[in-house]
């Protein structure tokens, strides 16, 4: 780690600004990842730019528009402790929870998960269920990227070089909504070898109104299941749910490597997208008994 | 990690055999693969650019013509090295053509790649995908110029 810039912007525009005059600069949030890459000499930038020192980075708010809206400074040890993702967005809670270990979870933020972009990471699944979209910021203009269409490649996203991931936005869902988030992974701390999101919310007939569904550790990026979308507006039958189970089978391209071959993971996908969706559905007919 | 792959151009096979000797039109057709030059009898040197992420790798290759046997096939072996980023790569090639018919010519071509050090790391998983990617656009490549530049021979 030699001669690298170490810079504390104190607003974003001032950090936006830094990144555009920078040919190799590199964004630090929390350090989990990026750290590691640095340590194991495996990245050479010139210039660290760190957004811990920009306030009002890391809010959790509800917006009055019923969107809520997270900082994407806030560390993953935050989202597990917020009562108000508890209350409205538990998947989030389960997949922050579900990321390494309370050191980690105290260093890493929900921004950096993200854009680290790693295949397999835990919160994109999640997000990708609930419907999120990114706010990005950049040194001209800022502009909002459905989070299913972020990620690009393997630990690649969309960001321009003077652009930075500022918001998380989870629209509003459903009152009778209820999610799920599962994780395939070696011991309970390690990596995730697939990981699946699923959000289900009912009307007041009990019909879907929404159906999400995100996997991880599938393909070069987060995937998002499209397919869920056969679930609204019917009553949810298990056939249905294993029907948009098996789509998401085939959306699969896995890897094979020491952890789990090609033909594992996409029979895991099928496996972990059934019983999510069963979960999410579950805990939205919960909701609905409760009211 | 073994990459290989199997297709049809429809060009002579004399023709595809000069093409794939020839380094710079070779190397025109390997994504990341650059500056090319000759290093003695039978011999090259390389640049060689991968990319995974932020992670970026750049090798200096040398490869060598072990066994050639026109037009039809052809042994050679890679080695090279990243210094910055400690890793080192070493790949043993076969190049294969037959000829189907007077202008069509199947290509099979077999690498087994090991890549040591730091970005050994990265888990062959991922590499193999990349590799596959890689050899796509090589394939895509090779049928583009063989099939559309006119036989200069």
């Amino acid at each position: 780690m030699e001669n690298i810039e170490y810079v504390e912007p104190k607003t974003v525009r001032e950090a936006c600004a830094l990144l555009a005059k920078s040919e190799n600069a590199k964004v630090l949030a929390g350090g989990a990842s990026l750290v590691v890459l640095l340590k194991n000499k495996l990245i050479f930038p010139d210039q660290l730019v760190n957004l811990k020192t920009i306030a009002g980075l890391d809010r959790i708010d509800p917006s009055p528009e019923g969107e809520l809206r997270i900082g994407a400074l806030c560390r993953h040890r935050d989202i597990e402790n917020s009562p108000v993702i508890q209350e409205r967005c538990e998947i989030l809670t389960q997949a922050a929870l579900s990321i390494a270990s309370p050191p980690i979870r105290n260093m890493g933020t929900i921004g950096g998960n993200i854009c680290h972009a790693e295949p397999s990471a835990d919160f994109p699944p999640a997000l990708i269920a609930l419907g999120a979209t990114l706010k990005i910021t950049g040194s001209k203009q800022s502009r909002t990227v459905p989070i299913a269409e972020f990620f690009s490649d393997y630990y690649e996203n969309v960001l321009e070089p003077d652009e930075i991931l500022t918001e998380i936005r989870i629209p509003p869902l459903p009152s009778f909504s209820g999610g799920s988030y599962l994780k395939l992974n070696k011991t309970t701390n390690s990596v995730a070898i697939l990981g699946v999101g699923a959000v289900i919310g009912l009307d007041e007939s009990g019909n879907c109104a929404y159906a999400g569904l995100g996997v991880g550790g599938a393909a070069s990026t987060p995937l998002a299941i499209t397919d869920a979308a056969m679930l609204v507006e019917k009553p949810i039958t298990s056939s249905l749910i294993e029907t948009v189970a098996s789509a998401a089978v085939k959306r699969c391209e896995p890897i094979s490597n020491v952890h789990a071959t090609e033909t594992y993971r996409k029979e895991m996908v099928g496996v972990l997208a059934r019983r999510a969706l069963t979960r999410a559905l579950e805990k939205a007919e919960r909701t609905t008994k409760e009211s | 990690m073994i990459v290989e792959e199997r297709f049809v151009v429809n060009a002579p096979v004399d023709r595809v055999w000069n093409f794939l000797l020839d380094a710079r039109s070779l190397a025109g057709c390997v994504p990341g693969c650059n500056h090319v030059e000759p290093a003695g009898e039978n011999a090259y040197r390389a640049l060689m650019k991968a990319k995974i992420g932020p992670i970026s790798a750049n090798f200096k290759i040398r490869i060598d013509i072990a066994e050639s046997n026109p037009p039809t096939f052809l042994r050679s072996t890679m080695r090279g090295e990243d210094s910055k980023m400690a890793s080192n790569l070493t790949a043993s090639n076969v190049i294969e053509l037959t000829s189907l018919e007077p202008e069509k010519t199947e290509i099979y071509y077999r690498s087994e790649v090991n890549v040591l050090g730091r970005l050994g790391k990265f888990g062959e998983g991922i590499m193999k995908r990349k590799a596959r990617e890689v050899g796509e656009q090589f394939v895509r490549s090779v049928k583009e110029r063989l099939e559309t530049t006119p036989s200069t021979s």
